[in-house]
């Protein structure tokens, strides 16, 4: 099968990473050519790479493979082609992002006519109110960028799948909230960990005796180590045990947050906020770290590509027991209450740092999760399983399209009669070829009517 | 009885298929009924025929006839209380064809469930029929076969059987047809270079592809038997296919596992001429015992050759033979009357 | 070239677009094209039967033709990419009979219905190659309905040299499909007021059993048996041809009728005059008031006095029958003429 696989090949996007382990396992039985961002600074790779542009170009030579296979993440420069081509030729989206808003959001701020477009799909995708609160928001926004407001109730994602033939998540969590939005085939596939290509080395760290717990990624108030550090300070005779690292770009504004925050507990000694380090430094706290903490509230991640890396190198994690992280072992990680967040973590803090043979089963169960499931070879296996029931709902969808497309021509709205009456008929003529395969049909608004 | 007639049509491709129609519908009309036929365009080929399939249902004639009769794939999806099938054959390249070279689509998972819908429509829409007909026993094996439904064979007759005659037992054996590979006239022309008797072979009919005659000619040259060989590769009336038939020594009819009898076999039996067919020939041997209105011969030129030789040397078989093949029509009761009979019953 | 002709129908039911259609394929045929006709079964009641009715044949597939020829609603929405219409009807429920009596009764759904097809039908319309019509009035409703510029061609009669004329006898003929748009009701109260001895020969096939039981009824009620003669059956051609040969003059009064209609081209071909109606739309470019037939206002009376007049004076009935023959070659309503516009 020769199979297009779109992804931001680059070497700062960490989907680019994934895609291309990904890519290269897919090789060995498909004829994968992969295309990326023309913008990009592409990843080396042996297998076939094209630019990709926006616009008609790329369209003409993706509909001549036999699948096309999109990386859908929030970076708008590194999805904007992706997202533009998606919607010329069908295929499968992997959202690596189940909250694309950021994406549609910054997509619309950088449009002509953006902010018309942006409050039109959200009235459309989820209502008035939450139109008329997004419009507020744009009024107090910033000159030179838009903010959503409730992400995690306006995903947006449904705007990325729509057409597509097949979509892939990264959790069940993920899973079942797009099979709400969406009718065809969806899959779960543990996002993959690219192992480093540093050597995971723990220098530069004095040893002090103390119990090192580090969170590691982008520092967004959403990743709570506000209550981290209130946690510690709550509980003096922990934080005397433990060296804080939170390592990961932040933005200025947070950042004043936390380190007034460190100061109001006293913690200037046990809190270090590293900020943006390069990757060396990464691999050394990575290594160094006893316990990880990778929490999120809300928590509507697809996955976490950050927690993903600490089970695989045996790190005992402090997870919220919320949205993809409940799918985990109980005892590969240790789940808190995300409902009492400095109160769980304090405790589970105090576990980890009591208990040694605790932290060292959880991290050994964490490492052999993740050795075990989060493998490249397995994720390009179960994909390609994956393709073949997308190809047995490709004639389904194919029936559900072409009425659609006709509908759409012969100027039927939505609610007319005629759309559930064909989608009847075509249910009785083929409904039993597949269980649950329901021809549903949608009304394709054909351009210029 | 008015009744509605439903057929598809590939638009500007002529097929002996869309004969039967025509004949039907006057048929029914000399039989006194009032009768519209409504043809519908389609597209044979597989992708996206289930949408094609789909759009054909949504043609609503359901207000009209006392007897809806669907012929030719996929005709029978139409909609009628009183739909009466005379189903001719599936989409074959996804059934029996499946495997062939005449598969059209990938045996993928996507292949897979073109054919599985197409399979489920068509189980859908002739279980709405009040009788299903097929015009052969082969179909009527497949129906059974890829559907699990029950048929009843009615064989189509051809127009105005009264046409046909007898003249004369001549030196000629005729195989009139289209003229290709399945067909396998150069199985014939193969055969005449192992006659010991100076019997000739006439072929008359459409050519596929104009290579084919010189093809069968240089078979003949090569093997020295060019001068008993005539291809008639002019469009040939039915007047003077009918003076052939009435003049012929026997007809030959050698097509490769076809679906059914076959109109020419059918027009030799009228015309009282044995038919020679051979074991692989599928829905022929439906018609033609071997040894009783004809002979079914291993598909091989010597023997095939045999059974010419033993015509020529004895004309009062090819005479028996072709009698008995009139006798073997009636005793099917392959006849309009018979035919509009079942299928308004 | 290879060219389908798309029309819709109605099973078991023939009129003059139905014969027109046949008509066009042989005669492209005779000019050496490879010709086929594809009727599509049109259903509207109930409402969603229009929209399916348009679905299916928009997801028909012709592309081996050369060339589609599409006549009417729904059958034009067949996709193609040489498509030409001559366009016998819009689906006139929705435009231009919209809020008459005859128009689909007005709900939400038929709203729905009517926004549908004008959307659908103004598509297909930017999409073909041409547009021709059979009628200035289907042109001008394209026109206002639609800002269609469309030009009009002329139907011929599809078997004109079977048709002849003949000594006219004490009958006035009513031939074609009996509807209400048709009004054969007027003639037959016609009749009721006449003052001669003028006779009434209807004659074809009632689109409903109402249809019928309409004219019965107004002959039972008003005894004019004797007078008026109801042929309400399918009428062959060879029928017709007698019918015509033998016809003081021919009545078409249909309710605002698109065309000149195939009856008045018969009746013309025949060398009868016509009687119509000031209301009967298309039939005005043939007939001529006192020319080539007499035209009346849509009231029984009026009708009569045509009939009255018709038949007091036959050598001016003939001579307006032979002025309508003239009329028709003038016009240049040749098969000539529309198979080379149509496969141009």
């Amino acid at each position: 099968m020769r199979l297009a696989w779109c992804t931001p090949f680059s070497r700062h996007s960490a989907i680019g990473a994934v895609s291309r382990v990904v890519a290269e396992q897919l090789a060995r039985t498909c004829d994968v050519e992969v295309f990326y961002p023309a913008t990009s600074d592409p990843l080396s790779t042996a297998l076939t790479t094209h630019p990709m542009f926006v616009g008609e170009n790329a369209t003409s030579v993706l509909a001549d493979f036999d699948l096309v296979v999109y990386c859908m993440g929030n970076h708008l420069w590194n999805h904007k082609s992706i997202a533009d081509a998606q919607q010329r030729v069908p295929g499968i989206v992997i959202l690596h992002d189940l909250v694309l808003h950021h994406f549609f959001v910054d997509h619309c701020f950088h449009s002509e006519g953006g902010k018309q477009r942006y409050l039109r799909e959200i009235g459309r995708l989820y209502g008035a109110e939450e139109r008329e609160r997004a419009r507020v928001g744009l009024e107090s926004a910033p000159a030179d960028r838009w903010q959503p407001v409730h992400p995690e109730l306006t995903p947006m994602f449904e705007l990325f799948i729509a057409g597509a033939t097949g979509v892939v998540t990264h959790s069940e969590y993920a899973r079942d909230r797009v099979r709400e939005k969406f009718l065809g085939p969806v899959a779960a596939i543990p996002l993959p960990v690219v192992p480093r290509a540093h050597r995971l080395q723990s220098a530069e760290l004095q040893d002090d005796g103390k119990v090192v717990v580090s969170t590691i990624g982008q520092i967004n108030p959403n990743k709570q180590i506000a209550d981290v550090i209130e946690a510690l300070g709550r509980d003096p005779s922990l934080a005397a045990r433990v060296r804080y690292l939170v390592v990961g770009p932040c933005p200025d504004a947070h950042r004043r947050e936390l380190e007034a925050l460190v100061v109001e507990h006293g913690l200037e000694d046990v809190v270090e906020l590293r900020g943006r380090v390069d990757e060396e430094e990464l691999d050394a706290v990575l290594a160094a770290s006893d316990v990880c903490v990778n929490l999120r509230r809300p928590c509507i991640e697809a996955a976490s590509a950050s927690l993903g890396e600490e089970m695989w190198y045996g790190k005992p994690t402090i997870v919220a027991d919320a949205g993809c992280y409940s799918e985990l072992p109980d005892d590969a990680v240790v789940k808190i209450d995300p409902d009492d967040p400095v109160g769980a973590t304090g405790l589970a803090l105090r576990m980890l740092v009591d208990d040694v043979s605790r932290r060292r089963a959880v991290g050994e169960r964490a490492a052999a999760y993740a050795r075990a499931h989060l493998r490249a070879d397995l994720y390009a296996a179960k994909l390609v399983a994956f393709v073949d029931e997308v190809l047995a709902s490709r004639p389904f969808l194919a029936v559900a399209d072409a009425l659609g497309h006709h509908l759409g021509r012969l100027g039927v709205s939505a609610g007319m009669p005629v759309v559930d009456e064909s989608a009847r008929v075509a249910h009785e003529l083929f409904a039993d070829a597949a269980p649950g395969g329901a021809v549903n049909v949608h009304v394709t608004q054909a351009p210029g009517v | 009885m008015r009744v509605l007639v439903v057929s598809s049509v590939m638009p500007f491709v002529d097929g002996g298929g869309t004969l039967i129609v025509d004949w039907l519908e006057e048929g029914l009309r000399e039989h006194g009924h009032q009768v519209d036929v409504v043809r519908l365009p389609f597209r044979l080929t597989t992708r996206g025929m289930p949408a094609r399939v789909a759009g054909m249902r949504l043609f609503d004639v359901a207000e009209h006839g006392d007897r809806m009769i669907a012929i030719r794939y996929p005709a029978h999806v139409v909609r009628h209380p009183q739909k009466v099938v005379w189903f001719i054959h599936h989409h074959r390249p996804l059934f029996d064809l499946w495997g062939t070279r005449y598969q059209d689509v990938l045996d993928d998972a996507e292949g897979r469930t073109i054919r599985e819908m197409l399979r489920c429509s068509d189980n859908v829409t002739l279980a709405e029929a009040r009788r299903l007909f097929t015009n052969s026993q082969v179909v009527g094996d497949r129906l059974r076969r890829f559907n699990g439904l029950e048929s009843e064979v009615l064989y189509p007759p051809v127009a105005h059987p009264e046409r046909f005659r007898t003249n004369d037992y001549g030196d000629f054996i005729f195989y009139p047809s289209r003229v290709n590979e399945h067909k396998r006239q150069s199985l014939a022309v193969e055969a005449l270079a192992h006659t010991t008797t100076p019997v000739r072979l006439v072929l008359a009919g459409q050519f596929d592809d104009e290579h084919y005659p010189p093809f069968l000619e240089g078979l003949a040259r090569e093997a020295g038997v060019i001068d008993r060989l005539t291809i008639l590769r002019r469009w040939i009336s039915e007047e003077e296919k009918i003076a052939l038939l009435a003049d012929c020594l026997a007809v030959a009819y050698l097509p490769y596992d076809e679906d059914s009898y076959g109109f020419p076999s059918l027009e030799a039996h009228h015309s009282r001429k044995a038919v020679i067919t051979t074991t692989d020939g599928g829905g022929t041997l439906e018609l033609v015992g071997d040894g009783v209105n004809g002979f079914v011969s291993k598909p091989d030129p010597v023997a095939l050759a045999a059974c010419f030789d033993q015509l020529w040397e004895d004309r009062n078989l090819a005479q028996r033979m072709g009698e008995a093949g009139e006798q073997r029509v009636r005793e099917l009761g392959i006849d309009w009357s018979n035919t509009i009979t079942r299928l308004l019953a | 070239m290879r060219v389908a002709v798309v029309n819709n129908c109605v099973p078991f039911l023939s009129g003059g677009a139905e014969h027109l259609a046949d008509s066009l394929v042989t005669q492209l045929e005779r000019h050496g094209h490879r010709a086929q006709l594809f009727r599509f079964p049109f259903r509207w009641n109930p409402l969603v039967k229009i929209s399916e009715s348009m679905l299916a044949a928009s997801m028909c597939e012709i592309d081996v033709a050369d060339r589609v020829i599409g006549l009417k609603f729904p059958a034009y929405y067949v996709q193609h990419d040489t498509k030409v219409l001559w366009l016998l009807h819009q689906f006139r429920q929705v435009y231009d009979l919209w809020g008459t009596e005859q128009g689909l009764e007005q709900t939400e759904e038929a709203e729905q219905v009517r926004h549908s097809i004008m959307r659908a039908d103004n598509r297909c319309f930017s999409e073909c190659q041409a547009i021709y019509t059979n009628s200035p009035v289907t042109r001008d409703r394209l026109a206002q309905y639609n800002a269609v510029d469309a030009t009009v061609l002329w139907p011929p009669l599809g078997d004109a040299d079977s048709l002849r004329g003949g000594d006219a006898g004490d009958y006035v003929l009513a031939h074609g499909r009996i509807n209400s748009l048709k009004r054969q009701e007027l003639v037959v109260e016609a009749m009721r007021h006449v003052r001669t001895g003028v006779r009434v020969v209807v004659a074809g096939a009632p689109e409903t059993d109402d249809d019928e039981a309409r004219l019965r009824r107004i002959v039972d009620e008003h005894g004019l048996g004797d007078r008026v003669e109801l042929r309400m059956r399918f009428v062959d051609e060879d029928e017709k041809r007698d019918l015509l040969a033998g016809a003081l003059a021919c009545a078409y009064v249909p309710y605002d009728e698109d065309s000149y209609g195939y009856v008045t081209l018969e009746a013309f071909q025949a060398r009868k005059p016509v009687v119509t109606c000031v209301d009967s739309g298309g039939i005005g470019l043939l007939v001529d008031h006192g020319v080539t037939g007499l035209v009346a206002d849509p009231d029984p009376r009026a009708l009569a006095a045509a009939f009255d007049e018709l038949y007091r004076r036959r050598d001016v009935a003939r001579a307006m029958g032979a002025a309508g023959l003239q009329r028709v070659a003038q016009l240049g309503i040749t098969w000539d003429n529309v198979v080379e516009v149509l496969t141009r």
